[in-house]
């Protein structure tokens, strides 16, 4: 199943996430936002897979948030936005 | 400055073209004035194309699409009304900060607006407004030098606008024109374009505290921007996200 979460701080963040089991299969970051450098998204996108957990993501974003910067949003709101999905998805069952 | 105009794909080849030659220190840091011919919609590089431009109505109203390799938002480039800048250059010490990087570039943008007469002003991220409506938006990449390329809408057609992009969800408006302007509607004049390119010019030589020289597109970026065209004008590119 796909779920799609958007939000918007100084530009909008949308994130797409695919869930077999409650883990992340697929992940899709779009949006009007700025990442330096670019191909950071993609990497997290990669990071991403396989998490079932807030912690999960939490490392995954951790992992990119070294070397790269956000421009229109924060990481922690990216986790949020991730996190909440999954936790969604376990609270259902 | 290339007024006279070339396709969004060929446009976007020479600015990555330029950013990394820049960085190779194969050219000096460069600015180019130029224009989208014919109009253009650009969007961001994380941008999904369908989300944000009415795909059958551009096509039908000859108007192309390329996705940029910049961040930021859907932009429709008129090519009747607007010219567009791009910089590329070292990270010196004073541009390492992104944002402020972005906010001293746009300076040059708010120069040239207040030569004009309007009371333009940054607004951060990337925006330059009048009377708090976007006159201006630019975008930035870094790849061992930055790029940061931008609008002014002299004389956009904001009802082209409104036909061919989605507004963003959080910008609830039926039309551009309510977070929009441009500057002959501010001024309430005709202005030419060619006069707001030399401003332009001249308020980037201020800012920056620099001397530019007219030139022409060198053969090493011309055939670096010829490698890198098809990736534009491909499908894969623009559906890429």
């Amino acid at each position: 199943m796909k779920y799609v979460k958007c939000f918007r701080k100084e530009k909008n963040v949308c994130v797409e996430v695919e869930l077999h089991n409650c883990r992340v299969i697929d992940v899709k970051i779009f949006g009007d936002f700025f990442v330096y450098p670019e191909d950071a998204i993609e990497k997290l996108e990669n990071a991403l897979r396989m998490c079932s957990t807030k912690e999960c993501i939490e490392k995954a974003i951790e992992s990119i948030s070294r070397y790269s910067t956000p421009l229109g949003f924060s990481w922690s709101d990216l986790v949020e936005a991730l996190a909440s999905i999954v936790e969604e998805c376990s609270e259902r069952g | 400055m290339d007024l006279e105009g070339r396709n969004g794909y060929e446009q976007m080849a020479i600015d990555e073209a330029t950013l990394e030659l820049v960085a190779r220190n194969r050219l000096p840091p460069t600015l180019r004035i130029w224009r989208f011919k014919p109009s253009t919609v650009s969007i961001g590089y994380f941008q999904r194309v369908h989300e944000v431009v009415k795909l059958d109505k551009a096509r039908e109203l000859g108007i192309d699409v390329v996705r940029r390799f910049t961040g930021g938002g859907a932009v429709f480039h008129d090519y009747e009304g607007e010219i567009v800048y791009s910089i590329a250059m070292p990270i010196t010490k004073d541009f390492v900060d992104v944002a402020k990087s972005y906010e001293r570039i746009c300076s040059a943008i708010v120069a040239m607006l207040r030569k004009l007469g309007l009371n333009a002003s940054f607004k951060p991220i990337n925006d330059v407004v009048v009377q708090g409506k976007k006159v201006s938006g630019s975008a930035q990449a870094r790849r061992g030098a930055l790029l940061q390329h931008g609008t002014v809408m002299v004389s956009t057609r904001i009802e082209i606008m409104d036909q061919v992009l989605v507004p963003p969800p959080t910008k609830k408006v039926s039309s551009f024109r309510e977070v929009v302007t441009t500057v002959n509607l501010e001024l309430g004049t005709n202005i030419e374009i060619d006069r707001v390119a030399r401003l332009l010019v001249e308020s980037f030589e201020e800012i920056l505290n620099a001397k530019t020289y007219r030139d022409v597109l060198g053969s090493e970026v011309i055939s670096l921007a010829r490698e890198l065209e098809p990736k534009y004008r491909s499908e894969e590119w623009l559906f890429k996200r």
